[in-house]
């Protein structure tokens, strides 16, 4: 796929990140690697990227809003998430990393193919 | 918007009167500006990575085994106040000079890692035993799937426990106790850019912005950062603040100020802080129906995680709306709902059957306070040493934020915001107790407004008629105010790390629980005789008994261990459970604890082991190093 004129390769950085934790948290999950390596990716991931897919497609730039938003909506989910998985008696990890990746993953796509280039071409224009 | 500190060569110049001595000043004006030149930029990059590196080197040297009274303390080489040295010399340079935001956050990142992962890097497993508890309900979580709120309170907020259950599964660990360890890293740095949202939403001095987030990593000796529901929705309650602050601000200054306000101004004859408007910030509305809604979520996500954290977080917000800093005016009343809910319908068992203990100290303030203070100065020379220094440090930082208020005052107008929501937790005081913390919870609820309040004490203060001001601090300010905070690293070393010897278990205490629960089962009585052991990781549903929390405890230890009629005490306590058998664990950790606490000494709990060991009612089953463990002999009915 090309990118759309406006959107530089920096742009490209975050989402292939989010895409890429996502991935690894499922492939290490599923193959049950027991590493240090997917403790830490697994950290990063949930602490992090579902939040962050989503914070850049609403477009926070202020470095500190962004972190916080991202931050905080990924430990609000991810704690909601679990919670509701106790309550209703579904708990199942599989279906909860599923869900997250998907989510996250979504963003990260949006992210880059919808409202990036709205960004891009509107910074474009107004400059 | 420009997060840097702007240069030092640029427009304007103010006077300060601080003291009654007055000094000319540099002023500059928010963004824009030269920036370092390579060389300086170079060795500022360089220094909080070699601060890393020294700190990382000193941390392998330490002999916990040779530590006392007085903590992790004494026991760090001169490569970690080395290392905290260079990075406090350099991060006020910066601050001088005016450093770019990336090489300040770094300056803090740095810190929070050298301060607040001490403990975590020194020791091979989580200190505290309440860390061993929280894997332990997690661990329930991952093996029934379930909570089962009669076996304590933490089962009717259970949402942090759920969290850390998920975590664990999905990183493929067999429990939580290597994430506890490192859990107060973890907490300190993903608070940053909240902590950070909040300070830049208050003032626009970017100056002040960075100096109160170095102050709050300084002055949070509180212990609240492990791994923990408080550590999780503390997090949720400054990111809640930040974007509330950020992005649902009122044009306060303008035409946003409720009436009673401006009255309330009037009478006082003070003016507000023109600062308190802080950079208006361009937020669309999907970016604002976006903030609302991460702001809910956390809300939602803070009341079934923690008892205390909704009410400090209603406090705040409240404050905020009823002063009309923020036009989020539903927000209050959807915190009250869902705490009101989540207390009537999911937690009444546990409020039921502790409603005596929950609002018998309603209004008493003064009751409140001694639980929270005065019962805690007690124990050995060095633990009194420890809360003195946790006093004074405590005492420090809301003299110098009072300081930095009425400079703000006298020179640029009333922080009224900040200070308002200074005080808001302190209303929690009136509440209760909390077992005897809540003095403690309240300092660090208010800790990032005292911290900001701080900073305007350490630094010059910009002129009222100035918007987005920041004065350049001269020399002599900047050396002092770095060395005033290098001392302050320095106290909160003594202050947080001051119990380490009780509170730090080793991989010889943690192999006897385990070994304990080889010999037990689920039927079995588990007892010790303080509470600082490494258990509960699993099995958390067992039975586990601590001596020192029954009413027997003073007239127990009143008497030599050697004594006739303790051990029979001890037995026939135990007996009384009706487990089919029980074991009393001793470790090293319980006679630290018991000494520095004054629930015991040393001495007394060593000399129980010894009568246990000689007693015919007991009998060894194991024994390493830092730990014994003895089971009770003859039926147990």
């Amino acid at each position: 796929m090309r990118p759309h004129p406006f959107v530089r390769l920096a742009d490209w950085v975050w989402p292939a990140l989010i895409v890429c934790s996502a991935v690894a948290v499922v492939v290490l999950a599923a193959l049950d690697v027991v590493s240090p390596a997917r403790t830490a990716v697994s950290v990063w991931f949930l602490t992090v990227c579902p939040g962050m897919a989503w914070a850049r497609v609403v477009g926070f730039r202020e470095p500190a809003t962004r972190w916080t938003v991202a931050i905080g909506a990924s430990l609000s989910v991810d704690l909601l998430l679990a919670l509701a998985m106790v309550y209703g008696r579904r708990w199942s990890m599989p279906a909860a990393l599923g869900l997250l990746a998907a989510v996250s993953v979504a963003g990260a796509m949006i992210d880059v193919l919808v409202s990036t280039p709205r960004r891009a071409q509107a910074d474009g224009e107004s400059a | 918007m420009n997060l840097s500190i702007p240069p030092r060569s640029s427009r304007g110049a103010a006077r300060e009167d601080v003291l009654g001595v007055s000094e000319p000043v540099a002023v500059d004006m928010d963004g824009g500006g030269e920036k370092l030149r390579p060389l300086p930029m170079a060795v500022a990059a360089t220094v909080p990575l070699a601060s890393l590196i020294l700190w990382a080197l000193a941390v392998r040297r330490v002999d916990v085994r040779s530590m006392d009274d007085f903590g992790l303390v004494g026991v760090l080489p001169v490569a970690f106040f080395a290392a905290v040295g260079l990075l406090t010399a350099t991060f006020w340079w910066l601050v001088r000079r005016g450093g770019s935001a990336p090489l300040l956050a770094l300056h803090l990142v740095v810190l929070a890692i050298v301060l607040h992962g001490l403990s975590s890097a020194i020791e091979p497993v989580p200190r505290l035993d309440a860390a061993w508890r929280h894997v332990g309900i997690a661990d329930y979580v991952t093996r029934t799937h379930s909570v089962h709120p009669p076996v304590d309170a933490y089962f009717s907020w259970p949402g942090f426990f759920a969290f850390a259950a998920m975590v664990a599964r999905i990183a493929g660990l067999p429990d939580a106790i290597a994430l506890a360890r490192w859990a107060p890293v973890f907490f300190e740095l993903i608070g940053l850019p909240a902590l950070f949202l909040v300070m830049s939403s208050l003032t626009s001095d970017r100056r002040r912005v960075w100096v109160g987030c170095w102050l709050f990593l300084l002055a949070n000796w509180i212990g609240q950062d492990y791994f923990s529901p408080q550590a999780f929705s503390f997090f949720l309650y400054l990111a809640v603040l930040g974007l509330l602050l950020r992005h649902f601000r009122t044009r306060w200054w303008h035409d946003g100020r409720p009436p009673w306000i401006d009255r309330l101004i009037a009478r006082a004859r003070v003016r507000p802080e023109r600062d308190d408007v802080a950079d208006e910030v361009a937020a669309g509305p999907g970016m604002r129906v976006a903030t609302m809604t991460v702001a809910i979520a956390a809300c939602v996500a803070t009341v079934p995680t923690h008892q205390l954290t909704p009410f400090a977080m209603f406090l705040a917000v409240s404050v905020l709306v009823l002063m009309g800093r923020v036009s989020a005016r539903t927000l209050p009343i959807l915190i009250g709902v869902l705490t009101a809910s989540w207390l009537a319908f999911i937690a009444l068992p546990y409020v039921k059957g502790h409603l005596a203990t929950l609002v018998g100290d309603l209004g008493d303030v003064g009751e409140n306070v001694q639980a929270g203070v005065l019962e805690r100065v007690q124990g050995s020379v060095g633990h009194l040493v420890v809360v003195r220094t946790r006093l004074a440090l405590s005492g420090f930082v809301w003299l110098l934020a009072a300081f930095g208020a009425i400079r703000a005052t006298r020179r640029a107008g009333a922080p009224v915001t900040t200070v308002a929501l200074a005080a808001a937790p302190f209303a929690l005081v009136v509440a209760q107790p909390y077992g005897g913390e809540i003095l403690l919870r309240a300092y660090l609820f208010s800790l990032p407004f005292m911290a900001a309040l701080g900073a305007a004490a350490l630094l010059p203060a910009p002129r009222a008629s100035a918007v987005r001001e920041t004065a350049v601090p001269s020399w002599p300010r900047t050396i002092v105010a770095a060395l005033l905070a290098a001392g302050l690293a320095v106290a909160l070393v003594v202050s947080k790390y001051g119990n380490e010897n009780g509170e730090r278990f080793t991989l010889a205490e943690v192999r006897a629980v385990e070994r304990l629960y080889q010999l037990g089962g689920p039927r079995s009585l588990l007892v010790a005789t303080v509470p600082s052991v490494p258990w509960k990781a699993r099995h958390y549903e067992w039975s586990y008994e601590v001596l020192s929390e029954s009413s027997e405890w003073s007239s127990i230890t009143a008497k030599a261990p050697s004594a006739a009629a303790i051990i029979p005490v001890i037995a026939s306590e135990m007996r009384s459970h009706h487990a089919t058998d029980a074991f009393v664990l001793i470790e090293r950790a319980q006679a630290e604890y018991a000494q520095l606490l004054g629930l015991a000494s040393r001495s007394w709990i060593l000399g129980l082991e010894r009568a246990l060991d000689s007693s015919p009612l007991f009998e060894p089953v194991y024994r390493n190093l830092d730990a014994v463990v003895f089971r009770l002999k003859g039926p147990v009915p």
